[in-house]
């Protein structure tokens, strides 16, 4: 069932027993969990069902420290969320990235890869993947082509993603919601404030508003926030009624480990012989491919963070912009231009060419890092005096980074570099901002991936995370968090595929509840 | 002589590797009339970059290292390790410089270094240094 939140009576009451607060991958994936089950689900959109300014502006925000993204332009405020522009990198974390390692400091999540399991699995169902499978054993044979490099696999081994096509959930699930007796959705229902009872271990009810100054109420028995890690801080913090420091913020938590991926190029790697590299590349419709991940014993021994290099034929890497010059003008027409193009399809003879220049071997190829940023208290969301069109204070994001993500940067490539000459098979270069082991710098390329993590982490001491095991806010009995907000750590590979998991099982432990 | 054949092919378009390699095998062909020059020339390095930056990656070893500034003395380096009881000629020697440079990259021997960016044998680095100061 859909309403449209600027149609009801102003001050409408809102009833139902799960309250969904963002439909995006992780709220629209939660949601879909109860669809004909007994439960009365409201899951609330800010945004309407297709890319808007006015909606977009809400998420305009400041940032300092390292240079990031408009922040106006990182998410996208719509039914379907973020999932209306992403590429559909799909990769499971390692175990290494659950384990609490002495070298990072704050690392380690009170649940490990194995509690995920059995909802990467389902959750490969919601992003149209293959098989819940990433072994290299498994897809070799499988794959026409496929020539592994011969590194030793104790050192840098072949890490796999598969490719969603990519989803757009907006597309593919407004239908299945919509059409739905019990899920009732709502759009242009922005939520603008939490209230709890005066206790403060209960939430009663949010509020939800839009531009045509409806404001309206909504009550149920659990609440669950899936508005990105950056919106579910933001709202926790600007909810200080009864909490003067925001909901869930005793420990002054909300916000805080903001991570992102670090994505840049940083190095290159030369060849004797050329080579399509086949297995490490990625084209139109390609479904798995390989990256060069680093073995947990190296990480440990070299005190580093996790992180993979995937490599790309240098000629045409050396023509792409830096990520972080990506969505510059987050102004309306320039994001609006980018979503227009997003999922033109491309035409045979575009992807002809491509496969063809794929085959054809290269003598030389980028490597590309996506790495984990260590968790930092420092690098986090707070709010601005500065407020949006309906009342909300914005958010801020200070970036900040440790010494740890240079250094893990440059060893992971020397590593790859000792590799590549062990084997005789090629050789590896460094880029310059990686040359000097004591230069902490980091040159004007330096971007993320936007991937947002970590702002109400998981710990199951109350003094070290917002949310428990189970993703339950500490000290409120009936407020969760979905999404990789509640990451404890950011892994190695992209989150969506880890939110979407992580969100399932939350959904079926909120389903336990109230069986 | 060799240092002519090199600054003859100056001209080489710098990102494309292909060509590299299709100019420094004459080059490195016709190295190989003597034992002495296998010692100069980091077989591998010379397939993927051209001569000035082997001279260039040379001199920024010796200045990393600068106890190893002699050539005699990175000569002795280099081959270290050949059987003595084998005769040394071009082809056996290459054969010994391409096995020891592969086992450099070893965490037993653990003898990469990192000069200018690139991750490197030191043999082959050494041999670079020799070619940078014999030049």
């Amino acid at each position: 069932m859909h309403i449209d939140a600027r149609q009801l009576d102003n001050g409408s009451l809102i009833e139902g027993d799960i309250c969904i607060v963002g439909a995006g991958a992780a709220g629209i994936s939660m949601a879909l969990q109860f669809n004909g089950a007994g439960q009365k689900v409201i899951l609330l959109e800010g945004g309407g069902f297709d890319y808007e300014e006015q909606m977009q502006d809400l998420y305009a925000g400041t940032s300092s420290g390292q240079r990031y993204f408009p922040l106006r332009s990182i998410r996208l405020h719509y039914f379907g969320g973020t999932t209306g522009h992403w590429a559909g990198f799909c990769a499971p974390f390692d175990d290494i990235d659950f384990s609490e390692r002495a070298w990072i400091p704050h690392s380690g999540w009170p649940i490990g890869k194995a509690d995920l399991d059995p909802y990467y699995a389902k959750a490969h169902e919601i992003l149209e993947l293959g098989p819940y499978e990433y072994r290299e054993e498994y897809w070799k044979p499988r794959m026409k082509g496929w020539n592994p490099l011969p590194f030793d696999r104790k050192v840098v081994w072949n890490k796999l993603w598969q490719f969603s096509p990519p989803t757009r959930f907006g597309k593919k699930y407004r239908d299945p919601i919509v059409q739905s007796k019990n899920i009732h959705l709502y759009t242009y229902a922005q939520v603008i404030n939490i209230h709890s009872d005066r206790s403060g271990k209960h939430i009663d009810s949010v509020n939800i508003k839009n531009h045509a100054g409806k404001t309206h109420t909504v009550r149920a028995k659990k609440f669950i926030l899936a508005g990105c890690a950056i919106q579910n801080a933001r709202l926790l913090l600007a909810s200080d009624h009864s909490s003067p420091k925001g909901l869930g913020n005793e420990n002054d938590l909300v916000g805080r480990y903001f991570m992102e991926h670090i994505e840049m190029k940083s190095a290159e790697f030369f060849l004797i012989k050329p080579d399509d590299l086949y297995m490490y590349m990625w084209n139109f419709g390609t479904k798995v491919r390989s990256e060069l991940a680093i073995a947990p014993d190296q990480q440990k021994k070299l005190s580093i963070l996790n992180g993979t290099s995937s490599l790309s034929p240098l000629e045409s890497a050396k023509k792409q912009k830096a990520f972080i010059d990506n969505w510059e003008d987050a102004s309306g027409n320039g994001m609006a231009k980018e979503m227009r193009e997003l999922d033109v399809p491309a035409d045979k003879d575009s992807k002809r060419k491509a496969d063809q220049a794929l085959q054809k071997g290269y003598a030389s190829f980028q490597l590309f890092t996506r790495i984990e940023q260590a968790p930092n208290p420092d690098s986090r969301i707070t709010l601005s005096s500065e407020k949006d069109e309906l009342g909300l204070r914005r958010a801020h994001l200070h970036w900040q980074f440790s010494d740890l993500e240079k250094r893990s940067i440059r060893s992971i490539h020397s590593l790859i570099g000792k590799e590549a000459g062990r084997s005789g098979f090629a050789r590896v270069r460094l880029l310059e901002y990686l040359h000097d082991e004591q230069d902490s710098s980091w040159p004007s390329f330096t971007g993320g991936g936007w991937h947002h993590m970590g702002t109400t982490r998981m710990h199951s001491d109350p003094k070290k995370g917002v949310v428990d095991a189970q993703c339950k806010v500490h000290g409120i009995d009936n407020l969760y968090i979905a999404g990789s907000s509640c990451f404890t750590t950011a892994g190695a590979p992209n989150p969506t595929l880890t939110l979407v998991a992580l969100s399932l099982r939350l959904a079926e432990h909120i389903r336990q509840q109230l069986v | 002589m060799i240092t002519d054949k090199i600054h003859s092919r100056r001209n080489f378009v710098r990102t494309s590797v292909v060509s590299f390699t299709s100019l420094l095998i004459p080059w490195l062909e016709s190295c190989r009339m003597n034992a002495k020059y296998e010692k100069t020339i980091p077989a591998f390095l010379a397939k993927v970059v051209d001569a000035s930056l082997i001279r260039d990656i040379g001199q920024a070893y010796v200045r990393s290292f600068p106890e190893e500034r002699d050539s005699t003395l990175l000569e002795k380096l280099i081959i270290k390790g050949y059987p003595l009881e084998e005769k040394m000629n071009s082809d056996s020697l290459r054969i010994f410089l391409e096995q020891k440079t592969k086992d450099d990259f070893s965490d037993t021997a653990g003898e990469t270094v990192i000069i200018k960016g690139w991750v490197l044998s030191r043999t082959e680095a050494r041999q670079c240094a020799l070619y940078a100061l014999v030049q």
